[in-house]
């Protein structure tokens, strides 16, 4: 019996005690990571067979040296309580925030590879020597206190504060108009971030709190703060009210005119996302916003895989926008009419048609990087991608965050 | 120090862990581990006042539930299960990003395999989310002319 193919999808692989059994029993290996971990052992023996590497950053540890992956989503505190524990490697995907006295905690990690941001006092970067980061590093005086990125000013805050410097790498937020702020101007509170949210009735004495390049932006009294995407909708409105700044992208559906009507203000700081028929009800709101995007009737976003198929058309007369998916494949029984009448692709990585179909749907799509209508579908396309693999029948692949070779 | 903070703490510490984790056992489990490590580090334990020891017993409790909670996980991921479309979605991602500059890279692979929109990668990376759009406009349009020669 012939020997498989195998490919491992993985953010880390760990191939430090890789044994010649497994390498054997593969025709070919292939390794798509971010990192890879290998020992000198392993490196010979991965070197004698036909194992083919797409990692961006390689790392070789002794032989005997024991040291632990760690593997982290979302946002990771190293803190002085870290110290005590075994040498350990550490991947982030999200926010790494190192604390003040995490100097003893940070000897411990042989490495640390951050995709995202990384936050640490000023005086704690010479020892950060193992740290790599694919996108930001924010430093803070060491006198500050560290703060969330947006930061919410409360009641309690302004009772618990003190005569310090604070440091919120976004944005300090203060529209609660009933707050003391006089309290924090008068124990010496220093907000150090980019741009300071204050409500109208408050600016003038919340001044004091800011440092002169700090960006402010006013908004009406009584407006809330909505610290996420949202959708514009009843709940919305019973739960914030009709003055809204809204930290992330906003969504507007065909039916929310009416709720358009009722909004005083609004600010959102990502995308917006409307059909096209309330363009006009839209602009009369006069809103702040980071970008507009018109989309058509429903709209689907951030699929991993999507199948559009004739009764999901038909089921919505306004049409489909499908966003930012990774592969939309379209089902033999839709005709092209069809899909030029409803359908939208924008910003996605792979569309799978049928010849017939395929030139109504380059004509419906924008910004999409693959268009695939040669029916081999998805293992089509990957066999391209990795030279030799030839066609996946015969070939096994493992998808996981991380996985041991 | 450390026999103060036994007899004060260690119940609420309980409770405490035993909200993270649902399992009485683990619980006791993390409680011990959480005292021992605070036996090795009663150097530093020693200089802070009872409240600051309080929350470091509380922080390295959950750090400690975490690497668990990850371990576990861990093991679930390497489980040879199915291959399903989305795996090869994945895999396509992946095998995509090699041709991709490493600017572009991170982005198009935190976008498309872990969902993150424009906005957070901007709050991520410290970029307008104008900037995070261009390039992964850019990633996108590179992609194109690659698969083109292919």
């Amino acid at each position: 019996m012939s020997k498989k193919k195998l490919i491992i999808n993985a953010a880390i692989c760990d191939a430090r005690k890789v044994k010649e059994d497994t390498l054997s029993a593969y025709e070919s290996i292939t390794v798509n990571s971010a990192v890879l971990f290998t020992t000198p052992e392993s490196n010979r023996l991965l070197h004698n067979y036909n194992v083919a590497f797409n990692c961006a950053d390689v790392i070789e540890f002794g032989d005997d040296e024991d040291v632990d992956i760690m593997m982290q989503n979302g946002r990771y505190v190293i803190s002085a309580a870290d110290a005590a524990g075994k040498k350990a490697y550490l991947m982030i995907n999200g926010a790494l925030e190192i604390e003040p006295g995490a100097e003893k905690a940070l000897s411990r990690f042989v490495g640390i590879y951050a995709n995202g941001s990384v936050t640490y006092p000023e005086s704690m970067a010479p020892y950060l020597c193992s740290l790599k980061v694919n996108g930001s590093t924010n430093t803070y005086p060491d006198d500050a206190v560290l703060l969330k990125n947006t930061f919410l000013v409360d009641k309690t805050f302004i009772k618990r504060c003190k005569n310090a410097k604070y440091f919120a790498r976004k944005r300090v937020v203060i529209i609660d108009n009933s707050l003391d702020v006089g309290e924090m101007v008068k124990k010496g509170v220093m907000f150090l971030t980019k741009t300071g949210v204050i409500a109208e009735s408050l600016v003038d004495s919340a001044m004091p709190l800011f440092q002169d390049t700090t960006e402010i932006i006013t908004v009406p009294d009584g407006c809330s703060f909505v610290n996420d995407s949202a959708e514009l909708g009843n709940a919305l409105l019973i739960k914030h009210g009709t003055k809204l700044f809204i930290n992330g992208d906003l969504k507007i559906d065909s039916l929310a005119g009416d709720l358009l009507e009722k909004i005083e203000y609004l600010y959102v700081t990502g995308d917006v996302r409307l059909p096209k028929s309330l363009e006009e009800a839209f602009y009369k709101v006069n809103a702040h916003y980071g970008s507009l995007t018109f989309v058509r009737g429903k709209c689907i976003i951030d699929k991993i895989s999507l199948k559009i198929d004739k009764r999901m058309l038909e089921q919505n007369s306004d049409g489909i926008t499908v966003i930012d998916c990774v592969n939309v494949s379209i089902a033999e029984d839709v005709p092209p009419e069809l899909i030029l009448e409803r359908l939208e692709l924008k910003d996605c990585v792979n569309v799978s048609c049928f010849p017939g179909q395929r030139s109504a749907v380059e004509e419906v799509s924008d910004d999409v990087v693959n268009i695939d209508d040669s029916g081999k579908g998805l293992k089509g396309l990957i066999s391209s991608l990795i030279p030799g693999v030839g066609n996946l029948e015969d070939t096994k692949v493992i998808n996981a965050t991380s996985y041991t070779l | 120090m450390i026999d103060l903070l036994y007899s004060k703490f260690y119940n609420d510490l309980l409770r405490f862990c035993i909200s993270l984790s649902h399992d009485y056992a683990f619980a006791e489990d993390i409680v011990q581990e959480t005292y021992l490590r605070a036996l090795a580090n009663a150097d530093i334990l020693n200089e802070l006042p009872e409240a600051k020891c309080r929350i470091w017993l509380y922080k390295t409790a959950k750090n400690i539930f975490i690497d668990h909670a990850r371990r576990l996980s861990k093991k679930a991921d390497t489980a040879d299960e199915p291959v399903c479309e989305d795996d090869y979605s994945r895999v396509m991602v992946q095998m995509m990003c090699r041709y991709l500059p490493e600017n572009e890279r991170t982005l198009f692979m935190l976008r498309y395999l872990m969902g993150y929109n424009s906005t957070e990668l901007g709050e991520m990376f410290g970029l307008p989310p104008s900037t995070v759009r261009a390039r992964l406009a850019s990633a996108r349009s590179r992609l194109r002319k690659i698969l083109y020669d292919i």
